[in-house]
């Protein structure tokens, strides 16, 4: 079972609390790839990568047909922090039951805490051309770690967990 | 239509790209390419060491799908995901994966997060994005 460190979960918080850009990479059942950035990232036990749910369209429907996932440091790169999370996630969306489990948290207790993560962490270093005001949040992606990997220079690909 | 890259978009990818290839069990796996050999107007040439190939090797012998976006600060200034064929062709220590360009969306949060931008000609490509964006990347 993997066991994130205390790096990663300081890498894997909103870029404003000393965190990282990410990108989150999912496939649909056919293989066509998808990849894009995302600001609102944050841990949950021991293995468990959380995304918010706000402008996701393909990655959504990727993941309703396909759970696998990786969700990689997009910025800053070559900084210490090049890693890549891979695993199974799912969009825990309101409406779940409270007690659907995903590898051992509950939806309620993620909706309960990363809910309404706009709020909770509003995005004031994102730059005014890109940040949107009122994003109206719909679930929150929760990739259960089986893997990590590297994608440092020189070492990329080499298992670190 | 095709993919006519605008000149923003091709400073910004010479910058370093995040790659995306799925494998057929859908899959995917992601590198990254820190040095670009070229970009013209619909196709990227990316230029890996073999440790960055190393995780896509596979993957694309099975799928030639690469998806991409920017790498660094990128990948919150440069809002876009890129899609294309790939192939990659070893020279000496360095594999050349060339991407064909196929579809471009906009990742901006907000109102055009998925927007699909590669049925725009190249003129309405070019003005969509300068009412947006006119910053390059820092040399």
């Amino acid at each position: 079972m993997v066991k994130l460190t205390p790096d990663m979960k300081e890498a894997l918080v909103v870029p404003g609390k000393g965190g990282s850009l990410v990108y989150l990479a999912t496939a649909s059942i056919d293989g066509k790839p998808n990849i894009a950035g995302m600001r609102y990232v944050a841990t949950m036990k021991d293995d468990k990568v959380l995304i918010a749910d706000m402008f996701l369209i393909k990655t959504k429907r990727n993941l309703k047909e396909n759970p696998e996932c990786s969700i990689v440091i997009g910025h800053p790169i070559n900084s210490g922090r090049d890693w890549v999370f891979k695993g199974k996630a799912i969009d825990i969306e309101y409406g779940f039951p409270p007690d659907f489990d995903w590898y051992g948290i509950s939806a309620k207790e993620v909706l309960d805490e990363w809910g309404d993560w706009h709020n909770k962490q509003p995005p004031d270093e994102v730059p005014p051309d890109v940040v949107y005001s009122h994003p109206a949040q719909r679930g929150i992606v929760v990739l259960h770690v089986e893997k990590v990997y590297s994608i440092e220079k020189g070492k990329v690909g080499e298992k670190i967990l | 239509m095709g993919i006519i890259l605008t000149n923003r978009m091709k400073e910004w990818i010479k910058t370093g790209c995040h790659l995306n290839v799925a494998d057929k069990k859908g899959i995917p796996h992601v590198t990254v390419a820190r040095n670009i050999d070229s970009v013209s107007d619909d196709e990227v040439i990316f230029a890996l060491t073999r440790d960055e190939y190393s995780v896509i090797k596979e993957p694309l012998s099975e799928n030639s799908w690469v998806a991409f976006g920017v790498s660094g600060i990128g990948s919150i200034r440069f809002c876009y995901q890129f899609k294309g064929q790939g192939k990659a062709k070893q020279k000496g220590d360095t594999i050349f994966l060339t991407v064909k360009l196929l579809e471009l969306y906009c990742t901006k949060p907000g109102c055009y997060a998925g927007l699909r931008l590669d049925l725009k000609t190249p003129q309405e490509l070019d003005a969509w994005e300068s009412n947006l964006w006119k910053d390059l990347p820092k040399k």
